[in-house]
């Protein structure tokens, strides 16, 4: 059940191309089937609040634990609910708002992809799979911030998008290892906290494990990569970037609160939470692009719940993540509205909507004051809980709470203000959207409202939010509109009067913001990371790969080099030979003849002066085999002598008079010495390497040859016989030097484009 | 005896490894061919050169270790083709380029192959006077 | 008691060599291009079911073993396939017959001549078809031989098909780069036939199994030690590791793109079997040497990714994503992870094969010589390559739900496993690598597939060259799905490289040691 839950959208999504060509943008009512089977996750409700979740698994890769096992606890079902109802809601929504030139199988086939791994994500008990799936969430992000990819803007937020929450997956890939480890399992669920936390590595683990969740939820100073995310059409803003995908670090956050909650983490937790609620509601108070201000009061309701599930009030942050959740899609749906039906999105440019939009006024305006935190709305009442938790925490969490809250109340009614006052809008025809756009957020809206309404004892959403009791271990309390006149409610008044004269004085205000923008911010201090990357990567790719041949062919002797200097002159006194026997004097005349060649190779003026050494140093060698008893190696190097030298002499013609390039008399030392440790190698290993460690196979030959391979010349028949496959090799490589000699010939170089030719 | 051939093999591939690392193309190939040189007698004398009969059986025993030989039979015939193979292609390369010297016939200006990598007009973060900074190596 | 298995497995050991072999020789003889490519296709069609069998009977556990010219071990040469060598076989297998088809293609929109990313004509006329039947039958051969000097020989006949290759058509940056290839690949043979000779003044023998066996009685002595590394040294080189891998990254994109997936994807990974084979036969000890691999490593995956990064090509971006695909194979088998080894060297050649074998298709549709990315909007008309490449740069970069990531994982929980602070530092490097390939690979993606559509003229893409793409990427989505028993096949081929000593007694039965 809950694998085929999963799997549909992914499955879904692959054939999504094939609806859109006949039904075009219309195809996301049938293709929002995929998500029937999520919400009929429903049915599991009940075992979810007996305590006995669902649970479905599939083996993937049983060596190293990954399968795709799935849990339906009471918080990932709620989570998957809410998925899977904002989905449904954001595909016919969808269905409307794309133009018929649009990339519709595009569109829905990275829609439903992420549909799948957001699923995923939330019901995964196994570690390795739900890090998986949470990675894939970036990835159809950056797929769906990119859709326009036309516009540089989409492409550069869309990378900064992935870099981001892909850097953050990488921690998580890291924590999940660590957490395998010292947990004692890869499954959530059996996941040994306290073990965890007593583990000598959970400091680090504890860090990856919020650096993850802190990149995906966009808390500071990481929120920089979700206002570039509008880039994405809007239903996908609405879906990813407010009410889902955003909130996957929250949910780590929340799954994994034993670890960190009544410790200095969490208090860590809570300021940096509050932070971002404060510098998102400030941001997004200054924007004029409703999209903008959304996001950034994004930020800022996400900092609330960090800030929440951080301390640990996980009643309060869950009642506050299904509003959230709930309000913000509506807006962003609104929005979408608004851009779609009027081209702007701008408040300078848009005024007094509600006359021509009033449909869509009336279902803005219960979701813009439920964000506000008005009664009788959802949001006042989570917002109530949030105070109370905060009032709990001390003195400055409470102030900074209610600094942000008057801000987020400002901008609220900022948002409100398009639809009020003077008619003002750029499109001389402006009426209300088609029916399929109006009706997801208006649900929505109904949804917001209902939450904080009916029944006035005990609200919609707290059945809801109690379902997540279990799952993450608070008690559930109802959730009441009107709970008496508490030290929250004071505060509440407080923020509705303030941020009343704050939205007055707007003007002067915003100009104080602007004045007030720094020079560098996290968003400068991205570009400068990614620039410095490249600057790096170039040096680096510089300094190594484009160094002088000549340097290179010196890394490569290196080793044997320091093998020699190593190893040479400890072998030297090990394995030189005692009681020496002057050599026969045949022998010191040809190594006298071989020293002369290497001699006059290195001091020849002319090339066929290096040649003739050449020619002598192989000559001698020849000699050399003759001695050494080796007849058939002396003819055939004699043969090869020759002809190589015939082979020289005939190409003389196109080569170049020998030139010797003057070096540096450092270089030309570092190289003797190098040539000279490499030639320690090669005398010491011969040295060492007189005694066999058992006895060399040569007998065998020697007794089989006549007998079994039928020659006397034991070396041809090794050659044709016992190692016979070694000629085949032999002779297939002259074959082929032979072809390619050949190619190399005939074929004219084309010389390149722009190509000096030089001094040639 | 013992030592003095040891000793050869070590200035054999000496030399060509000396010879390798100057940068003239003549310089170089001869320098490779030395080390074959060197490599071919270290095999000779790896597997025990003693001065027994060679081994054909028709003489009497007993025979020096014929498998050593066999192998670098196979080795030198190789090693005649690929030092072929790099005469031609130095040959070529020469033809094309006009120099010998190692690293100029490696570093002319390639404009496809080296100078653009960097110089993409839509990455400006990426400049592409700064590329050539670390090669100005040039014949010395 | 494995005897008889072996008199019946004589023959088919032999023929992922000599197929190509014959079917290389045979296209010599062809005259027409037609012709050429059918047989060229049959042939690698041969090898590949020539490769399978060897693959499935090697991945029942036996392992499998031919004594050419019936000389027992370890007088004669030995043919030896275990799992390992049926890994690589059936790669090498799946990848070979896809270049030729992909390159037999690539002619159908083939200039005259010149042209790095398809096959010219001329070129083809020159032999570029036999030559990557050698090229298979050298990699076929290194994977397949249990004899050390026999390696030497394999890795030559490779290694001269490949500067064939390389040089074929001898524009100015084939010559520049093949010069560069030639030497360095000279300097590691010749260093890799005198290791090879001081092995048998050593060791007294060229098996590699009856070395393994002789070695057991001198571990530790700093003579085997000093064969080791110069061993080492030369695989590291060919499988370019930081800092031997110098040669690879600006040689590898002057291939003609026709072949340079099969380079890519394949030859790179020969050196990294020679050193799985060395460190697990030959060295089970030798823990420093492991240990500066094991840093090496670390850097090669560090290197390979920053070149990535700085590079704005395709092909120039891949070769150095090879680079660090190979970084993580050789911190894989030198941490002891041989499972994640094999699981990622599987993906690394299917992912780096279908890397370039699309930007040969980039650069067709783009049209410029090296599709240097000043053509862009392409998604819209080529959505299905898209797909295959948003995967395949997810999977080079590591990410799930691709093969890559499940290899990385593996990888990464082995190494913080073991802990340890070199290796706490590797694995660190490791995952943060993976986000420069992922910025790299979407660089791409978005200088390329996204962007204003602005094409006047879309060339009609060869089918072969597309289908090939294809198959690639499925097989590619097919490794992720069916990690679980890939898997668990790594593994236990794992378990049989972990225990050499069965390796050795197939080879060299006790009774007939010396």
């Amino acid at each position: 059940m809950l694998v085929f839950t999963v799997f549909t959208p992914f499955v879904v999504a692959l054939f999504a191309p094939l609806l859109t060509r006949p039904l075009g943008a219309r195809a996301g009512w049938p293709l929002a089937l995929a998500f029937a089977p999520s919400l009929a996750l429903v049915a599991l409700i009940p075992a979810a609040r007996s305590g006995m979740p669902a649970t479905n698994s599939v083996a993937w890769v049983p060596g190293i634990d990954l399968s795709l096992a799935f849990r339906a606890d009471g918080f990932s079902l709620l989570f998957a609910l809410l998925v899977a109802v904002i989905g449904v809601l954001v595909m016919i929504y969808a269905s409307a708002y794309l133009g018929p030139g649009e990339r519709h199988g595009r569109f829905y086939s990275y829609l439903l992809l992420f549909g799948g791994a957001m699923l995923g994500f939330v019901l995964s008990d196994n570690l390795i799979a739900m890090f998986a799936f949470w990675e894939l969430t970036s990835i159809a992000s950056f797929l769906l911030i990119g859709f326009w990819d036309e516009r540089r803007a989409a492409q550069d937020g869309a990378m900064k998008a992935l870099l981001i929450t892909a850097a953050g997956g990488l921690a998580l890939l890291a924590a999940v290892i660590l957490l395998s480890l010292a947990g004692g399992s890869v499954n959530l669920s059996q996941l040994d906290f306290a073990a965890v936390r007593e583990g000598p590595l959970f400091v680090p683990t504890l860090a990856l494990l919020l650096l993850a969740a802190l990149t995906k939820s966009a808390q500071v100073p990481f929120h920089l990569w979700l206002p570039t995310a509008m880039e994405a059409p809007t239903p996908i803003s609405a879906f990813l970037h407010s009410a889902t995908m955003v909130k996957a670090g929250i949910v780590l956050l929340a799954k994994f609160a034993p670890l960190f909650v009544l410790s200095a983490w969490s208090d860590g937790l809570l300021y940096l939470g509050l932070l971002t609620m404060f510098w998102g509601a400030y941001s997004a108070f200054k924007q004029d692009d409703l999209k903008a201000l959304l996001a950034y009061s994004t930020v800022s309701q996400l900092g609330i719940l960090t800030a929440l599930y951080g301390a640990g009030y996980p009643f309060a942050a869950t009642a506050h993540l299904v509003n959230h959740a709930a309000f913000k899609a509506a807006l962003f749906l609104v929005v979408g509205i608004i851009d779609h039906e009027t081209g702007s999105r701008s408040v300078r440019e848009l005024s007094g909507l509600g006359r021509k939009l009033p449909l869509t006024f009336a279902v803005t305006v219960p979701a813009a004051l439920s964000m506000a935190g008005l009664p009788p709305f959802g949001g006042f009442i989570s917002k109530e809980l949030f105070y109370e938790a905060m009032l709990r925490a001390g003195t400055l969490p409470i102030v900074i709470a209610v600094v942000g809250s008057v801000m987020t109340f400002a901008y609220s009614l900022k948002f409100l203000g398009v639809f009020i006052g003077p008619y003002r809008c750029l499109r001389p025809h402006v009426h209300e959207a088609p029916v399929w756009m109006l009706l997801p957020p208006a649900l929505l809206t109904v949804l917001v409202t209902l939450f904080g309404t009916v029944p006035w004892d005990a609200t919609l959403a707290t059945p809801m939010v109690a379902l997540a009791a279990p799952a993450l271990g608070f008690d559930a309390e109802a959730l009441y509109l009107w709970h008496g006149l508490t030290p929250a409610l004071m505060w509440s008044f407080v923020t509705w009067g303030v941020g009343v004269l704050l939205y007055a004085m707007r003007e002067p205000f915003v100009n104080m913001q602007r004045a007030l923008t720094p020079v560098w911010n996290a968003n400068s201090l991205y570009y400068a990371a990614v620039a410095g990357m490249e600057r790096l990567a170039r040096l680096v790719t510089l300094n190594t790969q484009n160094a002088p041949f000549a340097a290179q062919l010196r890394i490569l002797w290196g080793p044997v080099a320091l093998a020699g200097i190593v190893f040479g002159f400890q072998a030297l006194g090990a394995y030189l030979p005692t009681g020496l026997t002057p050599p026969p004097l045949e022998f010191l005349a040809a190594a006298l003849l071989v020293l002369a060649g290497c001699y006059g190779v290195l001091v020849a003026k002319t090339r066929l002066s290096a040649l003739i050494f050449t020619g002598l140093a192989g000559l001698s060698l020849v000699a050399l085999f003759v001695m050494l008893r080796a007849p058939d190696l002396a003819l055939t190097q004699l043969l090869i002598e020759t002809v190589t030298v015939i082979l020289f002499l005939s190409v003389f013609r196109y080569l170049p008079p020998l030139t010797r390039y003057r070096r540096e008399a450092r270089t030309v030392l570092l190289d003797a010495l190098l040539a000279g440790s490499v030639g320690l190698a090669v005398f010491s290993a011969l040295l060492a390497v007189q005694t066999p460690v058992a006895a060399r196979i040569q007998d065998f030959f020697l007794e089989r040859s006549k007998t079994e391979g039928g020659g006397y010349n034991v070396v041809n028949v090794i050659l044709v016989d016992f190692r016979g496959y070694d000629t085949l090799g032999e002779i297939t490589v002259l074959a082929i030097v032979g072809m390619s000699v050949y190619a190399l010939l005939k074929i004219k170089t084309t010389p390149v484009k722009g190509e000096e030719h030089g001094d040639g | 005896m013992e030592v003095l051939l040891p000793l050869l093999a070590a200035v054999l591939v000496a030399t060509g490894v000396f010879l390798v690392l100057t940068r003239a193309m003549i310089r170089l190939i001869i320098g490779l061919s030395l080390i074959a040189y060197g490599a071919n007698l270290s095999i000779l004398l790896a597997g025990g050169a003693a001065l027994r009969t060679p081994p054909l059986l028709n003489l009497d025993g007993p025979y020096v270790d014929p498998l050593p030989q066999a192998l670098i039979l196979t080795a030198i015939v190789i090693g005649f083709g690929t030092t072929s193979l790099l005469l031609v292609l130095a040959v070529r390369a020469f033809g094309a380029t006009g120099t010998d010297h190692v690293q100029e016939l490696l570093e002319k200006p390639d404009p496809v192959l080296r100078q653009r990598i960097y110089a993409d007009p839509e990455r400006p973060s990426v400049s592409p006077e700064t590329q050539d900074a670390p090669r100005a190596q040039g014949p010395l | 008691m494995p005897r008889d298995r072996c008199e019946e497995a004589v023959n088919v050991l032999t023929l992922p060599v000599l197929l190509p072999l014959f079917g290389g020789t045979l296209l010599l003889l062809i005259k027409r291009p037609q012709g050429r490519a059918g047989v060229g296709t049959a042939a690698a069609l041969l090898t590949l079911l020539a490769s399978c069998w060897i693959a499935v009977r090697s991945f029942s556990g036996t392992v499998l073993v031919t004594q050419l010219g019936g000389w027992p071990a370890p007088y004669g040469i030995t043919l030896v396939a275990d799992g390992l060598t049926g890994v690589m076989l059936l790669l090498s297998g799946v990848t070979g017959l896809m270049t030729v088809i992909y390159a037999a293609s690539s002619l159908q929109h083939a200039p005259r001549r010149g042209g790095t990313p398809v096959l010219s004509r001329a070129r083809e006329r020159l032999g570029t078809p036999a030559l990557l039947q050698f090229l298979l039958m050298g990699v076929n051969m290194s994977f397949l031989t249990g004899d050390l000097f026999n390696l030497f020989v394999s890795f030559e006949v490779m290694l001269v098909a490949s500067y064939g290759l390389l040089l074929i058509g001898g524009e100015l940056p084939q010559l520049r780069e093949g010069f560069k290839y030639v030497v360095v690949n000279l300097v590691a043979s010749a260093i890799f036939v005198a290791a090879a000779g001081l092995a048998y003044g050593l060791f007294g023998t060229l098996n590699m199994a009856d070395i393994a066996a002789r070695l057991q009685d001198v571990s530790g002595d700093p003579r085997v030690t000093l064969i080791v590394l110069l061993l080492a040294l030369v695989f590291a080189t060919k499988a370019a590791v930081f800092p031997f891998g110098f040669w690879l990254p600006y040689s590898y994109p002057v291939v003609p793109g026709a072949v340079g997936a099969f380079f890519g994807a394949v030859l790179t990974k020969v050196g990294v079997y020679a050193l799985l084979r060395l460190f697990t036969l030959l060295t089970p000890g030798e823990t420093a040497l492991k240990n500066g691999l094991l840093i090496l490593a670390t850097l090669t995956i560090l290197i390979g990714a920053l070149g990535a990064v700085s590079q704005r090509r395709w092909r120039h971006l891949l070769a150095f994503a090879n680079v660090a695909s190979v970084g993580y194979l050789v911190l894989g088998l030198s941490s002891g992870a041989l499972a994640p080894t094999l699981y990622y060297l599987i993906h690394s050649v299917l992912v780096i094969f279908t890397l370039f074998s699309l930007a040969g298709l980039a650069e067709l549709v783009a049209g410029g010589r090296f599709g240097d990315g000043h053509s862009e909007g392409h998604l819209g008309a080529y959505p299905l390559l898209g797909a295959v490449y948003f995967v395949s740069a997810l999977a080079l970069a590591g990410l799930p739900p691709t093969s890559g990531f499940i290899g990385k994982f593996a990888l990464v929980q082995v190494l913080l496993g073991s802990g340890g602070l070199l290796r706490v530092f590797a694995s660190v490097v490791a995952v943060a690598s993976g986000l420069l390939l992922l910025y790299a690979a979407m660089g791409i993606w978005r200088g390329f597939f996204w962007g204003a559509d602005d094409a006047v003229h879309r060339p009609p893409l060869p089918k072969g060259m597309l289908r090939v793409t294809g198959a690639a990427g499925g097989l590619l989505v097919m490794l992720a799905i069916a990690s679980g028993p890939v898997y668990a096949l790594a593994e236990r081929v794992a378990v049989q490289l972990e225990r050499p000593a069965d390796y050795i007694s197939h080879v060299v039965p006790e009774g007939d040691a010396p």
